[in-house]
């Protein structure tokens, strides 16, 4: 094998292993300095979501030891007693809609919030929009018999109403234990 | 080509990337996200501004390893070098720019496979200087940012009634929500391409096939010789 062969089979990985190599150099870099801003935000993204759907609560904690129901992700319990939140999700037009419930010790419920949906930008804004009038209709609510859906959104209603009815079951579970 | 490439003033190319190659509206390039980000002004302008950048930094560096990149492996390399730069951008924009990141979703990291990126490094700035690559760079992300900017103005003022988040008097009770959908981004898509044609016309000639019909003509080393 002559020289230029040679150089011509070493050269290209020689260059694309420094290239990968500085390039992650790089990444780990800015990661460093990035990552602790980025989970500083999501922590305080997570309490603010939890207030928003429990204004009264305080100190929450997850809720672990019980057998979830299949569509309730999370729950936590306020530790002032102010109730629980629930993260559930119910299949709206566009795939799951993932709310956050908030139910107080009565069994009325403080507040909501849309996490993440995939429901056609615009059309489903009334029901998963923050403050929307789906949502506004929804706090002191105690059974899913007593919400409306808005029309020209049915789908998305009923993707939401699932997931209070879900969020209502494990409620149910809780106060079993 | 060589001597092609000197005559090139650094002034032209940095604008051509604005009308006459734009690389959305003429080269046809980053058609799926040029519709699916410019639903709205404020994400229009963060994602041209996100590719804009990537698009400066991995021109330069490419053009800077041009001569040491075989060419057995530069698409790999191009595309190491563009998702490095990506990813830096997609975590600092994540971590100082919460909102643009939630509204960017997925067409952020996407930017690792905009057409428009890997065609200036493969088309220019594989073949030129570091200064006229940034220039490149900086004129096509330019162009990318303007066409979204004017996409997603059209589109959220007559589609949400709205202009970067704030409702508009008149047009937000009178709107068409069909254009903030995709059918409406390719209606606006459609007039924009017939409009910048029109402007252009006479001055930019295509041929109906072959090269001469290609947009990137005139960087292509091909130019007059059928591939």
């Amino acid at each position: 094998m002559t020289a230029t062969k040679k150089s011509s089979l070493v050269a290209p990985v020689v260059v694309l292993t420094v290239i990968a190599f500085a390039i992650a150099a790089i990444l780990a870099f800015v990661n460093d300095l990035t990552a602790p801003v980025i989970q500083a935000q999501e922590e305080a993204a997570a309490q603010a979501a939890l207030l928003e759907v429990m204004p009264d609560g305080t100190d929450f904690t997850d809720v672990t030891g019980l057998e979830l129901p299949e569509n309730v992700v999370k729950i936590q319990q306020a530790g002032n007693g102010a109730g629980y939140v629930f993260t559930t999700y119910g299949k709206g037009f566009g795939g799951n809609i993932q709310v956050m419930v908030g139910i107080d010790p009565e069994g009325a419920i403080t507040g909501t919030k849309v996490l993440t949906h995939g429901e056609s930008a615009g059309i489903s804004d009334p029901v998963v929009g923050d403050g929307s009038e789906f949502q506004q209709q929804l706090p002191g609510v105690t059974d899913v018999s007593e919400i409306e859906a808005v029309s020209g959104a049915t789908k998305s209603s009923n993707g939401m109403i699932a997931a209070i009815e879900a969020a209502f079951d494990a409620l149910a579970l809780v106060n079993a234990e | 080509m060589k001597k092609e490439c000197q005559k090139q003033s650094g002034l032209d190319i940095l604008l051509r990337g604005i009308i006459k190659e734009n690389p959305v509206l003429v080269l046809v390039l980053g058609t799926c996200p040029s519709m699916a980000t410019s639903t709205s002004v404020s994400t229009a302008v963060g994602m041209g501004l996100a590719a804009t950048m990537v698009l400066l930094c991995s021109n330069m560096l490419i053009s800077l390893l041009r001569k040491v990149i075989p060419d057995t492996v530069r698409i790999p390399c191009y595309i190491v070098v563009i998702a490095g730069f990506v990813t830096v951008v997609q975590m600092l924009v994540q971590a100082y720019f919460k909102d643009l990141y939630d509204s960017l979703g997925v067409f952020l990291p996407l930017i690792v496979v905009n057409c428009i990126i890997l065609g200036r490094a493969e088309m220019f700035a594989s073949k030129n200087g570091v200064f006229h690559s940034a220039l490149d760079g900086l004129g096509m992300g330019l162009g990318f940012t303007l066409t979204l900017t004017v996409m997603g103005t059209i589109r959220e003022v007559l589609g949400s009634g709205s202009f970067a988040g704030h409702e508009l008097p008149f047009f937000s009770e009178y709107n068409i929500p069909i254009l903030s959908q995709s059918p409406g981004g390719f209606f606006v898509f459609g007039c924009l391409i017939a409009l910048v044609a029109k402007l252009t016309h006479g001055r930019v000639k295509h041929e109906a096939t072959g090269c001469g019909a290609c947009p990137h003509r005139t960087v292509c080393g091909k130019l007059g010789k059928e591939a």
